[in-house]
């Protein structure tokens, strides 16, 4: 593990294995790892952050490229563009993984656990997959819902808190369709739902606002490189967008943490300091906000606990510290990154009101 | 010829290196919403465009063990640049599946992951497939390390 760019980044390569995603793990209280061959990979020995002499064990969920994982007691799923994983951990030793049988015969973009108890999985054109613990675990009641008569591309997700029940509410960006909200009952079921339409956006990311004020806020990334900053995306879709003219290259990845945002794009990795706070606080000031532009490589972001980022860069990952990205502004020089002029538009009226159009769901519910 | 009777119009042009032909599936060129993928329509995407897809295809020879042809619309900055869908769920790849010779090739757009559809598995680009994009100059490490995970480029 090695410093890198000067704010406190740790890069980190495993010996044989080529990373392809990286989370926190409940098993180990330190960070797990899937990799493109189909591993999921744990570091041995104390838990934590892996360092320069940490040592791996790994074992194979799948036969591609893990794109997502996440865990549920004793329970966890794993996700590729090929299958869709669950797994039920043996009680001394977390890699000694029996996996579950279910029928759904597809790949997933990801996958996160729900607090209402199982999993949810976007599959794209099936639309979301819930995995839901029966009575009698470790089986799991697999099945896909869909929007009738217009179907919707499962492509991201993001727990976006809870509905005013106590069930879980997951948004899910579903491309060009928009973004289509579900609530559950406390029990995981009865999902009902509404479908924001943002006309002409095309959406590629989203995540948990993060902002205590804003339990069930959304940041979400389009094509085009807007940002939405949605503060209850189940009761409205009115949003703050924030268009970034610098921000070029393709759109890859957002993440809304602690108050500030971190873009990925095919050419930069870029911070926005405080720009959630003050979007969440009303401050005009965040018209003035300056936004630091790493260029990068990196294929991938994804949270590292609350306080860091992790990038997936070639075969490997950097973390970095979200205090070290947010505090660069002295630093920006001497680690290439760039402080340019954010130029960036509030709209905290809302979005294209005469395009926007929320309708309510019609369930297709099917056993997968 | 065509693989059936009115399943679609025949290019009149062939592949520069291999010299296969090429017919515009109607199954795959339809109006939404339908079950099967469907290619963009004009101006978004031309029968010319679609073509050069398959021409790109052959050219760089993209083929799965299967010898499927997989291609995408070439690009002016070449790897790394933007890079259009080809089909109206986004769909950035596209498989040629493969047709005997002297039979004419068809396309359509695939998702990044893999779907079951009445009873069958409707597979994403295969990973060999995506290594022979990277060979052939097609698309970059990084990409393919997108790709691979179902993402967008």
């Amino acid at each position: 593990m090695n410093d890198s760019q000067g704010v406190g980044g740790k890069s980190l390569s495993i010996r044989g294995q080529e990373v392809s995603w990286v989370g926190d793990c409940p098993w180990t209280l330190g960070a797990a790892f899937g990799s493109e061959s189909g591993d999921f990979l744990i570091t041995s020995g104390a838990p934590g952050v892996a360092s320069g002499t940490t040592r791996f064990e790994s074992a194979r969920v799948a036969s591609d490229a893990v794109n997502g994982a996440a865990f549920d007691g004793d329970f966890g799923a794993f996700s590729t563009r090929g299958s869709f994983v669950l797994v039920k951990r043996g009680e001394k030793d977390p890699l000694d993984l029996k996996i579950l049988r279910h029928r759904y015969d597809g790949g997933a973009h990801g996958v996160a656990a729900l607090r209402g108890g199982g999993f949810a999985a976007p599959v794209g054109p099936e639309g979301l997959l819930l995995a839901k613990p029966t009575g009698s675990r470790p089986e799991f009641r697999v099945f896909c819902v869909q929007c009738d008569p217009d179907p919707f591309y499962g492509y991201q997700i993001a727990l976006a808190g809870l509905a005013d029940d106590g069930g879980d509410v997951v948004a899910v960006a579903s491309r060009s369709q928009g973004l289509a909200v579900l609530n559950f009952d406390a029990k995981g079921e009865s999902p009902q739902g509404v479908f924001h339409r943002y006309d002409g956006e095309d959406f590629v990311a989203i995540h948990p606002l993060d902002a205590p004020s804003c339990p069930r806020g959304v940041a979400a990334l389009t094509s085009s490189g807007k940002i939405l900053l949605i503060p209850d995306v189940l009761k409205s879709s009115e949003a703050g967008v924030l268009e970034i003219p610098d921000l070029d290259g393709t759109p890859y990845d957002l993440i809304s943490r602690r108050g500030h945002l971190f873009v990925l794009t095919s050419r930069w990795f870029a911070t926005f300091p405080s720009a959630v706070d003050d979007f969440v606080a009303g401050r005009p000031a965040l018209g003035g906000a300056q936004a630091f532009f790493m260029p990068t490589s990196a294929n991938g972001i994804l949270p590292a606990g609350n306080l860091g980022i992790y990038l997936l860069d070639g075969p490997g990952v950097v973390e970095y510290p979200i205090a070290g990205l947010v505090g660069a502004s002295d630093a920006a020089g001497a680690m290439n990154m760039q402080s340019q002029p954010s130029r960036l538009v509030l709209v905290t009226a809302p979005f294209v009101k005469a395009n926007r159009d929320t309708t309510e769901m019609k369930f297709d519910l099917h056993a997968a | 010829m065509s693989n059936a009777p009115n399943a679609g119009p025949l290019h009149p042009i062939r592949t520069g290196r291999s010299g296969h032909s090429y017919f515009f599936y109607v199954k795959h060129h339809a109006r939404p919403p339908s079950n099967a993928a469907q290619w963009l329509l004009p101006p978004r995407l031309t029968a010319d465009e679609e073509f050069a897809v398959f021409d790109l295809a052959d050219e760089a020879d993209l083929a799965d063990d299967q010898g499927n042809l997989h291609g995408l619309r070439p690009r002016e900055d070449g790897p790394g640049g933007p890079l259009l869908p080809l089909g109206t769920r986004h769909e950035q790849v596209a498989r040629f599946p493969f047709a005997n010779p002297g039979v004419a090739w068809h396309g359509y757009p695939i998702w990044p992951i893999d779907a079951p559809r009445d009873g069958e598995k409707l597979r994403s680009v295969p990973a060999e497939a995506l290594d022979r994009m990277v060979a052939g100059n097609v698309i970059d490490d990084r990409e393919c390390r997108r790709l691979k995970k179902g993402r967008h480029i």
